[in-house]
């Protein structure tokens, strides 16, 4: 037991107050004249009694509240030690590595075998609690003090695929010696990897009292050969434009030539040999990927020969479509745009869309249903069935684009978004000057990238009231601060509005290196192609519904051809968790479907162990606490230890009212019946 | 109902020392008029021949002139009584424990005796004395008598300590007539020597009354708790224990009272003990009776 504020404990010394009211006070009291002291005689008795305590209960009642009020603000706490050994017996805390490391050789066995073991050396008045930590921590078990409970649970335990972090386990650790006020004894179960050590040592410190003892099942490192990454399109439209690289890895390896394998629905379809500097990386190019329409399981494998096998291949899946169409209405007079859109488009690397340019007139019956988005370049006024067709499609859920340039009218509005155009301006460079794209918003898709924009000049720009607002959003602005590119939410669809052309006439967007990535973001988000991944990590997490989805079930089918969701969860669930590797269907009841590639985090293929330097730090931390525990400050006692401050006024209270009612009893006695 | 006029407490509410007087004895005497035993006024006893040396205020010349004889006429209260109060001023007799001192009731009974007498024809006189003797009012009949006896009996106040040896020496000088002698006072002496002061007094023939006031809680004190208490007299202090004030001081002022009327009794001395916070009604009716022994 201690005392978070001491020095309070001085004004314990204002019990002297009761004992000069109660002792010294009344021995001095005030002499009562009688008639004749003729009869009486002075006893020592007399004297005694006198100096006894006069209300021995009041008295103590008010030493004890004086007492008890500095006790109570010199905040008194027990230590977490104490209360422990008042509950009896140890808290331990056995944390067992299931990451997917764990899966070479018989690591996983070895370490649930040396944690039974030490489950079994608990005594009988030990608790103790089952954690893994391959991936986020979980509790296997309550704390208990039931050796058979611990052991099933260790049992119990399979091998995964997620990433180990002593970070994690160090947390689970904290947060137990926390909410059970307790010291804690933890053993870990791991093999020691490098790369489980969090960035920030201080992520892995323990707290005061912890006592760890690291139970390595490596003792060191083993050569690993690995697929790291493989970089692949999502959507497949030209096989013959497809390029597949895949990064072959070595730890701790000699350097050597690794025979590379693209398999594409179980087939293999390329190999390809490729040297492996020692303990470095190499990247294997694939220029075609024949796979059918629809969603295919690839895989790049290589041949490891070595001791962890698990990690010798990369899943990712890729969907054969046709490119889709994009609609390009451009003004009579506007022949630039259709041919710098057109290029671009056709210099993507997945060539998902074909253009299909007409001119405002051409457009006027056009079905804009069938395209994947529309641009409407510089287009003037529209007709108005061409318009109507437009707002219908945008309200659907369509997407579609504007620029203003020549042909844009001052005092009409922007097709189906409703802005008013109030005016077009075109700069005179020798009388001002030329206007650039400014504050750029990065989060918006179509800026995403982060591309350099200062080479762009404006020279013609539209004037467009575009109040910002939740429908309204403003992704860029021109130098003078008006909106360049504008975000207008119509139904369930956008329009997106440029406050130029793309000419060469109104601004030199077409001609500088950004222009390509702008618009392969601007059409891949406009056409829906960016929207879906198709490669995660084990422990990441999917988006299971748009919010147009949001009563469409879905259905998961996981590696073995399992169903992964419960009924209610396929009816509810908006997000999943990739427990493991492999691919993983998601299906939707309205026809959208999409195949997850799920790989292991490669940083589980080195197999590094953490030095010994490092695991004696993380030991030392929470001895090292315990040591300097009386050196820490005040709130890191508080955070450890338990406060009895709170029992302290309750008693207070109690005392308070104990003390009122009896000296209310003594004041109405004394004026009522005592004679003198 | 008139039994509510004698008690101290009401009497204390009266300012006026004659009206107490008054309002005491008409209280007593309405009383006593339902009494058979005792008689009390100028009632006719008989009629006696004259002799010589008779004084001749008592002939009834209303009878000699119709029978030509000369008789006397007799009446029941006819006596030469004198009464003489001493009435003790000293510091104790300023004690009380609720609103009436022994000295306030000491001055009612005082009061309400002179009153009696004079109402009697009685001469009656007064002595104030503590340690010395501070008033003295010779006994008299005469008009302004009362008045005298009742401001001196008013301008009464608490003096130092008590020594009877000192004004009872004195007294003797002043009684040159017998007659009925009352003290009163709380007689914080030994019974001894009261008894051995105060019986010289007899010698002149004198009936001697020993009025002892004493407030209840001299009598039985009650502490609940140890006390300090402070001698009114010489202002001497001594812690008292509620115990001892329970047991032994009560068992001594006991003793002292049984010794006082003994002794008192030994010396011919009439000995009432008399409560402050009782009526005065039994020193009234012990003088009377007293008066009535003397005839």
């Amino acid at each position: 037991m201690g005392f978070l504020a001491p020095w309070f404990l001085a004004g314990a010394v204002a019990v002297g107050l009761p004992i000069y009211v109660h002792l010294l006070r009344q021995y001095r009291q005030k002499p009562v004249r009688f008639s004749s002291l003729m009869f009486f005689e002075r006893r020592t008795q007399s004297s005694i009694k006198h100096r006894r305590l006069k209300y021995l209960l009041l008295f103590a009642l008010r030493c004890a509240f004086i007492a008890l009020l500095a006790l109570a603000f010199a905040r008194p706490y027990i230590h977490s030690a104490t209360i422990a050994k008042a509950n009896g017996g140890r808290t331990m805390l056995f944390g067992i590595d299931n990451s997917f490391s764990m899966r070479q050789g018989d690591r996983l066995s070895r370490a649930k075998e040396e944690a039974r073991a030490e489950i079994g050396k608990m005594r009988e008045e030990d608790r103790g609690q089952v954690v893994t930590f391959g991936g986020p921590a979980k509790l296997v078990t309550e704390m208990t003090q039931d050796k058979g409970a611990l052991l099933a649970a260790v049992g119990a335990i399979e091998p995964g695929d997620d990433t180990s972090s002593y970070a994690e386990i160090s947390r689970v650790i904290r947060s137990t010696a926390e909410s059970l006020k307790a010291d804690v004894e933890a053993h870990i179960f791991t093999d020691d990897q490098q790369s489980s050590w969090p960035a920030a040592f201080a992520d892995a410190r323990l707290d005061d009292g912890t006592k760890l003892t690291v139970h390595p099942v490596a003792d060191k490192a083993i050569p690993n050969w690995t697929v790291e990454n493989v970089d692949a399109p999502r959507r497949v439209f030209d096989t013959k434009k497809v390029r597949t690289v895949a990064t072959i890895a070595g730890y701790n390896t000699q350097d050597g030539t690794r025979k590379v394998t693209l398999i594409a629905n179980g087939k293999a379809i390329e190999s390809k040999e490729v040297k492996v500097p020692a303990g470095g990386r190499a990247a294997v190019e694939f220029l075609t990927l024949d796979v059918p329409y629809g969603l295919t399981r690839c895989e790049v494998r290589i041949d490891g020969a070595d001791a962890f096998p698990q990690d010798d291949h990369w899943y990712f899946s890729v969907e054969r479509a046709d490119p889709k169409p994009a609609l390009l209405v451009h003004g009579d007079n506007d022949s630039a745009s259709p041919l710098y859109v057109r290029t671009a488009l056709e210099s993507f690397t997945d060539a998902a869309f074909t253009l299909d340019s007409q001119s405002t007139q051409q457009a006027t019956n056009a079905n804009v249903s069938k395209y994947a988005f529309v641009i409407l370049s510089d287009a003037g006024p529209l007709p108005a069935k061409l318009e109507e067709s437009l707002d219908s499609y945008v309200r659907a859920g369509g997407d579609i684009f504007v620029t203003l340039g020549r042909n844009a009218t001052p005092g009409r509005k922007v097709p189906v978004a409703g802005l008013l155009i109030t005016s077009l301006h075109t700069i005179s460079p020798d009388s001002e000057p030329v206007q650039t794209a400014t504050r750029i918003d990065n989060s918006y898709p179509a800026f995403g990238k982060g591309e350099n924009w200062d080479g762009v000049q404006i020279f013609q720009y539209a004037t467009v009231q575009a109040p910002e607002g939740p429908d309204t959003r403003i992704a860029a602005r021109l130098a003078n601060g008006l909106p360049l590119f504008i975000d207008r939410k119509v139904g369930e669809g956008h329009v997106m509005i440029f406050a130029s052309a793309f000419d060469n006439f109104a601004n030199n967007l077409p001609l500088q290196p950004v222009w390509l990535p702008f618009l392969e973001q601007t059409t891949h988000e406009m056409g829906g192609v960016g929207s879906a991944r198709g490669n995660y990590k084990v422990g990441s997490y999917v988006d299971l519904r748009t919010a147009k989805e949001r009563n469409v079930p879905v259905t998961i089918i996981g590696p073995g051809d399992k169903r992964l969701l419960s009924l209610a969860e396929s009816a509810k669930a908006t997000t999943f968790q990739f427990p493991s590797e492999g691919f993983f269907d998601i299906r939707r009841d309205n026809g959208r479907e999409e195949l997850a590639a799920v790989n292991a985090d490669r940083r589980e293929s080195d197999f590094t162990v953490l030095s010994a330097d490092t695991l004696k730090s993380w030991k030392n931390t929470g001895i090292a606490s315990r040591s300097e525990a009386g050196a820490s400050s005040s709130r890191d006692k508080r955070d450890d230890n338990a406060e009895l401050w709170f029992y302290a006024l309750v008693l207070l209270a109690i005392l308070a009212l104990a003390e009122s009612y009896i000296g209310n009893r003594h004041i109405t006695a004394g004026t009522g019946k005592e004679a003198a | 109902m008139l039994q509510r006029f004698l008690d101290p407490a009401v009497l204390a509410s009266i300012s006026s020392l004659d009206l107490v007087a008054k309002t005491v004895v008409d209280g007593f005497v309405a009383g006593l008029h339902r009494s058979p035993t005792f008689g009390f006024s100028q009632e006719f006893a008989e009629y006696r021949q004259y002799v010589e040396g008779d004084d001749l205020r008592h002939v009834d010349w209303n009878v000699f002139a119709r029978t030509e004889r000369i008789y006397l006429k007799r009446f029941k209260g006819e006596t030469n009584s004198q009464l003489l109060i001493l009435l003790d001023t000293s510091a104790s007799m300023t004690y009380t424990s609720s609103t009436v001192t022994k000295l306030d009731y000491a001055r009612y009974i005082a009061a309400s005796l002179v009153y009696m007498a004079s109402q009697q024809r009685d001469a009656a006189g007064l002595i104030v004395f503590d340690d010395d003797v501070k008033n003295y009012v010779a006994p008299s009949t005469r008009q302004g008598q009362l008045m005298r006896l009742l401001h001196a009996i008013e301008k009464a106040e608490g003096g130092s300590r008590t020594d009877f040896a000192k004004p009872f020496f004195h007294f003797q000088q002043f009684l040159h007539r017998r007659g009925i002698v009352v003290v009163l006072s709380d007689f914080y002496e030994e019974p001894e020597t009261i008894a051995k002061v105060i019986e010289p007094l007899r010698y002149h023939g004198n009936e001697v009354v020993l009025f002892h006031l004493l407030d209840p809680n001299e009598v039985a004190p009650k502490f609940r708790d140890p006390v300090l208490l402070q001698d009114v007299e010489d202002d001497t202090a001594m812690e008292v224990s509620p115990e001892y004030a329970r047991n032994e001081y009560r068992a001594k002022i006991k003793h002292h009272l049984t010794q006082l009327a003994d002794k008192a009794a030994a010396a011919g001395l009439e000995y009432v003990f008399m409560d402050t916070s009782k009526p005065l009604d039994p020193a009234l009716r012990n003088y009377l009776a007293i008066r009535q022994r003397r005839r």
